[in-house]
């Protein structure tokens, strides 16, 4: 028989319901699980064992009650470290917010209380989700549960590392340019970008809000959708909530008839061999379950990285311009406030994050902006444009979630070049505003996971997750990390 | 000299909307320090601005009202810059979309009506308020005032000199108070404004245009005068030491200060500011729709110059008494009022404007708030029109008593023996005095200093505590010297 923390998040609430299982059952199974990897995977920041249980004794307290517990009764959901938890820290992996207590709840996090899930510990980024690999972290990376020496991805590593280990079935994550979707394909498990507007970034801390999503981590498709669904909807407090409803993700369904574009640009030279044959062969799969396949082309995508870190940049120097020591977290000591300010910026932020802060203060300055964020945003906008006539052709987009598997810890730190490529497939959605979603389709020679990447329209959310569950049928199951040593 | 003053002006306004700009807190003056305040206007990361409708509401009442042409879409901006008071490190303004442009305010002189063109008008959050303790020093910050809406207006440099300033502000100030949408109060910072001052100054060569000077810290509509007024002062006197040598100079920002009447060199910062501006992304770009235009002109009044010209038209005042009249809503109803219950128009906008005004000012009140009925000065009015009591008289014994709570002139001028005296018999025994008490006058009269008789008309009307009529005083005088008495 499976242990509780093998079950899926719907099994998992399902025998909370039922009072197969107490939450407490559940959160112990966890906990003991999360306690002992974390050393290797090093996948949470903060984990307080008596927090986590004092919400499952709550959860069990209504079921006994006769209340209605909520669809995610008992079901740990761990939360990245850049969303606001009240009472809990929020260090965005920054030394800068390392004393920050946030006094207020994120609209994701109230909603999970409201399904009644149980918040289990804030995990491991990239410092203010900037990096690929949680390499960014001030307080150390996230390893790959696949290989301990290799990065789980970012900036949402510890998310992804997580789930993929078993130490929480399901995870929130922040995706900016491919931050959910990169660390779910290194990591072997779901993880989805939701369209621009869908989830409320309400406690979301900012890195790039024209582009910032929340979105889910699990390691089914059903899974991930159930966590969408109970953190998605309209928002009052953020202005750029689109104010729909999630639609609902687990109707069954199948790819026949729909038309599945393979975007030519996304399969070029830098694109592993390895990778490149999986992806083709989950494609294949798609098209054999009655999917048409046919090969599209986005010209313009292949502008993404450059348009992306224009435009992340130059908002993320503006977002991180709060941190300055007034008001909350660290702050240096000056004999004067604008010395004060740069002791404060310069020794709390690491240095990817001065390197965007720069690259993002320069794009804006006067006598540059029109050369750079200017343009990058008429980019950008004819880069939508593309998307749109793209998707009048076509239901989904299909190519790799990434150009390699999981590469080696310090492989890349040197070349922010190299590491800034890592998200090549995945910032075009963001860019453009609309959902994707990443799957595993099987493990490299190494026995490293691979993902597959899925694109719809806005707002096709129902179709991209009807296509990932179809897939996932087909594709080998989610396969279990070996375990650690004891 | 010959030379011409340009002034524009930049004027910032807070919004009386219930709660701020972008978060639901309260917006109020005075609380205790950092209790207005929340995670969106303390800038906590995480947080995230929603425009307050109403703030926008109001901006476009107060822009339909100066006639500014509105934009179809706007959109919020950030503006980049660090200072303790600042709490996102940004403002949220606008910068290329603002909410209107064009427009113009018409303002009142004793040199008549002028029409200010204005430039644009935008919509921004307001910042805290840093506390400095010398004696400890330590500084504070208070983040009550942070996220207040604000409005900012400029003008475009057609105020030609402090006069108009002056009457700019004024004419902003009623136009505000009529909509309901600002305190418009300078001295608690409702309202801030900086004057923009340079000099076009004919020369042998052409013309020398002074540097652009911003002047900062003023804190009332009569500073803003003063210093404008030194402003042009100094600039002249610059020219007239340095030549066209002035040109060379940058533009600059002067302080105020109060107590000397005089402007300061601020230092500034070596570097420009490069504040960085791009679209605020938090903020989808608003469409200003026709609903929500006539939503805001339903919130327009009769304004003060519309209603300026109507007090001129229909009760023949002067542009200069009808503007003191309407620049205050209250003042101008009042006047209406008093108009409707009997009271002739022309006296009663003078003894509103005058008399009225003034123990408005001495009580630290206005017009409306010295709580004297409309009947009441209306039934005063008549008294001294009909040569009942005399003007003076009135003013000085009749109205501190009705202030004080007398409600009835006319009883009021008979219990205190007030009426007026127009019985030559009862004129002619003092006027013989007054007489042999100024010779010299008398003698100067009747060698023809016809001007003489003032000094014997003086005091005959001390002597009857300015009851008598004065034109009987002057006929009896006349009479009584003419026959040698």
């Amino acid at each position: 028989m499976s242990e509780l923390w093998q079950l899926s998040a719907t099994a998992l609430a399902a025998a909370v319901r039922s009072r197969e299982a107490s939450a407490v059952d559940v959160a112990e199974a966890h906990l003991d699980r999360a306690l002992r990897w974390n050393d290797q995977v090093e996948a949470f920041l903060h984990l307080e064992p008596e927090e986590v249980r004092r919400q499952a004794r709550e959860i069990d307290r209504r079921i006994a009650a006769g209340e209605d517990p909520g669809r995610l009764a008992g079901v740990p959901v761990a939360i990245k470290d850049n969303l606001c938890v009240r009472g809990q820290p929020a260090t965005c992996a920054s030394r800068i917010l390392e004393p920050f207590v946030p006094p207020y709840d994120a609209h994701v996090i109230e909603r999970l209380r409201v399904k009644g899930a149980v918040l289990f510990g804030k995990t491991n980024l990239d410092e203010f989700a900037m990096g690929s690999s949680t390499e960014n972290s001030a307080f150390g990376p996230t390893r790959n549960p696949f290989d301990l020496e290799r990065t789980a991805g970012g900036s949402s590593g510890g998310s992804a590392a997580a789930v993929a280990a078993g130490l929480a079935p399901l995870a929130l994550g922040s995706d900016t340019g491919g931050s959910i979707r990169q660390p779910a394909a290194l990591c072997g498990v779901v993880g989805m970008k939701p369209t621009y507007g869908l989830v409320s970034r309400y406690g979301l801390i900012a890195f790039a809000s024209s582009l910032d999503q929340i979105g889910p981590f699990g390691r089914t498709v059903d899974d991930a959708a159930l966590l969408l669904e109970a953190v998605g909807g309209a928002d009052a407090r953020d202005a750029t909530s689109a104010g729909v409803p999630v639609p609902d993700l687990r109707r069954p369904g199948d790819v026949k008839g729909l038309r599945i574009g393979v975007p030519r640009e996304c399969f070029g030279e830098g694109l592993a061999p390895d990778v490149r044959a999986l992806v083709e062969r989950a494609i294949k799969d798609l098209g054999k379950a009655g999917a048409r396949i046919e090969e599209v082309s986005l010209p313009l995508s292949v502008h993404g990285i450059a348009v992306y870190y224009i435009v992340a940049p130059s908002e993320a120097s503006s977002n991180l311009a709060r941190y300055d020591g007034v008001r909350y977290g660290l702050r240096g000591d000056g004999k004067d406030v604008e010395e004060m300010f740069s002791l404060t910026r310069g020794e709390a932020f690491g240095p990817e994050v001065k390197r965007r802060i720069l690259l993002g203060t320069f794009a804006l300055s006067s006598g540059y902006y029109e050369a750079y964020y200017g343009r990058a945003q008429r980019v950008r906008a004819a880069m939508r444009h593309e998307m749109e006539e793209c998707f009048k052709k076509v239901d989904l987009l299909a190519s790799a979630t990434t150009p390699t598997a999981a590469f080696a810890l310090g492989e890349k730190t040197d070349d922010p070049l190299a590491m800034y490529l890592s998200d090549v497939l995945t910032v075009t959605a963001p860019l453009c505003g609309v959902p994707a979603l990443s799957l595993p389709c099987g493990r490299t020679a190494a026995g490293l996971p691979v993902g597959l990447h899925l694109t719809a329209p806005r707002f096709g959310e129902s179709v991209l997750f009807r296509a990932a569950r179809a897939a996932e049928q087909m594709l080998p199951p989610f396969a279990w990390p070996p375990e650690p040593p004891r | 000299m010959k030379h011409k003053v340009l002034v524009g002006m930049e004027v910032h306004l807070q919004l009386r909307t219930h709660s701020k700009m972008f978060c639901g807190c309260p917006v109020k003056f005075g609380a205790p320090v950092n209790t207005l305040v929340c995670p969106v206007c303390l800038g906590l990361p995480g947080s995230l601005p929603v425009p307050n409708r109403d703030a926008l509401t109001m901006a476009l009442a107060l822009a339909t009202a100066m006639g500014c042409e509105i934009n179809n879409l706007t959109k919020f901006d950030r503006k980049n810059y660090f200072y303790p008071d600042l709490p996102k490190g940004y403002q949220i303004s606008q910068y290329d979309r603002p909410l209107a442009t064009g427009g113009a305010v018409e303002v009142v002189t004793e040199a008549g009506v002028k029409s200010v063109r204005l430039r644009r008008l935008h919509i921004e959050e307001d910042v805290g308020k840093n506390l400095h303790d010398d004696a400890r020093g330590l500084s504070r910050v208070d983040f009550n005032r942070a996220g207040t809406p604000l409005v900012e207006i400029v003008s475009e440099p057609d105020l030609a000199s402090a006069e108009e300033a002056r009457a700019y502000l004024n004419a902003l100030r009623a136009l505000v108070q009529y909509l309901d949408v600002s305190d418009a109060n300078m001295q608690e910072g409702n309202l801030r404004c900086e004057p923009n001052v340079n000099l076009h100054i004919e020369d042998a060569g052409g013309v020398v245009k002074t540097p652009i000077i911003e002047v900062k810290n003023l804190n009332s509509v009569r500073n803003v005068e003063r210093a404008v007024k030194f402003e042009i002062d100094r600039q002249l006197a610059e020219y007239r030491e340095k030549g066209a040598a002035v040109t060379k100079q940058p533009r600059a920002t002067r302080g105020y200060d109060d107590q000397r009447d005089q402007t300061f060199e601020m230092r500034e910062k070596e570097e420009a500011h490069d504040y960085r501006y791009f679209p605020e992304p938090d903020i989808p770009p608003l469409s200003i729709d026709a609903k929500w235009r006539a939503e805001a002109k339903a919130r327009v009044p009769e304004l003060p110059a519309a209603r300026r010209r109507r007090f001129s038209d229909q009760f023949g005042l002067s542009a200069y008494d009808a503007d003191a009249l309407t620049r205050e809503r209250a003042t101008a109803d009042y006047f209406e009022q008093a108009v409707a219950a009997g009271a002739p128009p022309k006296p009663a906008a003078n003894w509103i404007t005058s008399d009225l005004a003034r123990h408005a000012n001495d009580r630290k009140t206005s017009v409306k708030g010295l709580g004297l009925a409309p009947a009441r000065l209306a039934a005063l009015v008549r008294l001294v029109e009909d040569g009942r009591v005399a003007r003076q008289v009135a003013s000085k014994d009749v109205l501190p008593r009705l202030l004080d709570g007398d409600d009835d002139p006319e009883a009021l001028v008979s219990k205190l023996g007030l009426a007026r005296i127009d019985d030559a018999s009862r004129i002619e025994d003092v006027a013989r005095r007054a007489i042999a008490a100024n010779a010299r006058a008398a003698a100067d009269y009747r060698a023809g200093k016809e001007k003489a008789i003032g000094a014997l008309m003086g005091f005959v009307m001390r002597e009857m505590q300015g009851k008598a009529n004065s034109d009987v005083v002057q006929d009896v005088l006349k009479r009584l010297l003419r026959e040698g008495a």
